[in-house]
């Protein structure tokens, strides 16, 4: 491929502080996403999933001192030699975030269409009076019938999935180079995770957006990505096409995760295979 | 074989919303039940009027407990927070016996410590564990022992997995399928996810917005759909291709 990747991470190895006690929870992490492409990375708690989003985007939890080595391209940018403003400049033209919860995301205190228009702002886009055009145009192609209305409505007034499709609405509104959603369907029923999931792809053909996507479900990641990157305590132990790693996985934690999952197809099991390995948990 | 649990025409409202619209529903004596639906659709209410903490509008909840004074039992999503904070993990279990004032301290103690083998937590390491030191599938043992040990006639799981992660879930639901075995213990287990139901249970009702749309044997409901509702819910649940290495 001539184009270089959207993000290249080389060998990313994140330390926390914590009441002076240090504990790596990713190490030495590498990946690249191709322009155009879909990455997931699956993996249960602790896997340290959460931890590389933040590393990738120097966004430290409140109370916690990170060391973060190894390197992060993105869309070209060394992002651990940025700093401050510049950084914050890079984040903002290239990258839009789906967070797990986007009533924790929006300013429950104002309507739902300023808060858009305060993102389009940051966009600079110019009068007000375009920036209400654009939120109410923003809130229909993601769904909304009758937007003008429903922009005038508080976060509190929407279901989990209109403020999910709010929040994408909002990511993808600077058509940024790259998606990346944190467990964005986690909170979901099945039905509006699927129009969520769903409107993530339609946006996604639409800007031509590369796409991370962080998830617990394999389901999820084994149907909206072509690449996977399975982790487990911190580290990658598995890599590759998405069907390539379902159908012949190599790491014995990778088929393991497999066998757990309850399926709907396929003979109906009694008993799910567990990993023999780990202590009971 | 008769029924532990039978529900006919049951109706529950707040004011002027209707929670629950008729619904009728059995769970056969050492048989196994699932209830599906999204949020909303009024499985969590349906749980709480069978635990005796929802009045019925009308219809009724009838339980063949066999003499018993709690013949329901109940385990819940989050294990963590069902668990009483400041008690030892066997004090816990023995809580229900405790209430009843059956059998010596000792006598409870021992059944507890029975019931936490049962579960496949190692007594001695477990007994006087709190349950802020538990990881979450562990805390759900604890949580099942507890509600083992009252004998129920009917041990109804409200969404028991959905907290856990899939490897810790996977072992859960594995003992859930051993103590019906070995028990004979009967369920009725609420989920979202028809996945989980088609492990544990033999038959299925799909519940939306307060009506139970569907039901039937797990595995005809899930091959053959009969309800528009549920093949959406079959539709839009992620699907992994066929593992190759069973």
């Amino acid at each position: 491929m001539s184009e270089t990747p959207i993000l290249e991470v080389r060998d990313l190895t994140v330390t926390v502080v914590k009441h002076r006690a240090e504990r790596t929870v990713v190490e030495g992490v590498t990946f690249s996403l191709a322009r155009g492409g879909s990455l997931g990375i699956v993996g249960e708690s602790g896997a340290g999933k959460s931890m590389l989003i933040r590393a990738i985007l120097g966004v430290h939890p409140p109370g916690v001192s990170m060391r973060v080595a190894g390197s992060v391209r993105l869309d070209g940018h060394d992002m651990l030699a940025l700093r401050g403003r510049e950084r914050r400049r890079v984040l903002a033209e290239s990258v839009g975030m789906i967070h797990q919860d986007p009533l924790r995301s929006l300013n429950p205190t104002i309507r739902v269409g300023e808060q858009l228009t305060e993102v389009l702002a940051f966009a600079r886009i110019a009068t007000r009076r375009e920036r209400s055009r654009r939120a109410v145009e923003l809130m229909g192609s993601v769904g909304f019938r009758s937007a003008e209305s429903e922009s005038r409505r508080y976060p509190h007034e929407l279901s989990g999935g209109q403020r999910q499709r709010i929040g994408i609405g909002a990511a993808a509104l600077t058509e940024p180079a790259l998606l990346i959603g944190d467990e964005p369907t986690t909170a979901l029923d099945v039905t509006v995770q699927k129009k969520v999931l769903d409107l993530m792809d339609a946006t996604r053909a639409r800007t031509g957006s590369s796409m991370l996507l962080v998830t617990h479900d394999l389901g999820v990641a084994a149907e909206r990505c072509d690449q996977l990157l399975v982790m487990r305590a911190g580290a990658v132990v598995e890599a590759g096409r998405t069907a390539e790693v379902l159908a012949h996985p190599a790491h014995q934690y990778t088929r393991s995760l497999l066998d757990s999952i309850p399926r709907l197809d396929g003979p109906r099991l009694r008993r799910l295979r567990t990993a023999a390995d780990g202590a009971l948990s | 074989m008769s029924d532990v649990l039978t529900i006919t025409d049951l109706v529950i409202g707040y004011g002027d919303r209707v929670v629950l619209d008729r619904v009728s529903l059995s769970v056969p004596r050492g048989g196994s039940v699932g209830l599906v639906g999204e949020s909303g659709s009024g499985k969590s209410t349906l749980a709480r009027a069978v635990l005796g903490l929802q009045k019925p509008r009308s219809g009724s909840i009838s339980i063949e407990g066999g003499g018993v004074d709690h013949p329901v039992q109940m385990v819940f999503q989050d294990p963590i927070s069902s668990l009483n904070p400041h008690r030892a993990t066997i004090d816990i279990v023995a809580e229900p016996l405790t209430i009843r004032g059956e059998g010596t301290t000792r006598q409870r103690r021992d059944t507890a410590r029975e019931l936490l083998a049962r579960v496949g937590l190692d007594p001695a390491r477990f007994a006087d564990a709190r349950p802020s030191t538990l990881s979450g599938g562990q805390a759900q043992r604890v949580a099942i022992a507890r509600a083992l040990v009252a004998r129920p006639a009917l041990l109804v799981c409200d969404e028991p997995v959905s907290s856990l992660d899939v490897s810790v879930q996977a072992r859960v639901l594995n003992l859930l399928a051993d103590l019906r075995e070995e028990v004979g213990l009967s369920l009725l287990v609420i989920s979202h996810d028809l996945a989980v139901v088609r492990m544990i249970a033999d038959s299925v009702s799909v519940l939306c917005d307060g009506r139970i749309v569907e039901s039937g044997e797990t595995e005809r409901v899930i091959s053959a759909p009969e309800h528009p509702y549920t093949r959406q819910l079959l539709e839009a649940a992620p699907r992994l291709p066929l593992s190759t290495s069973l």
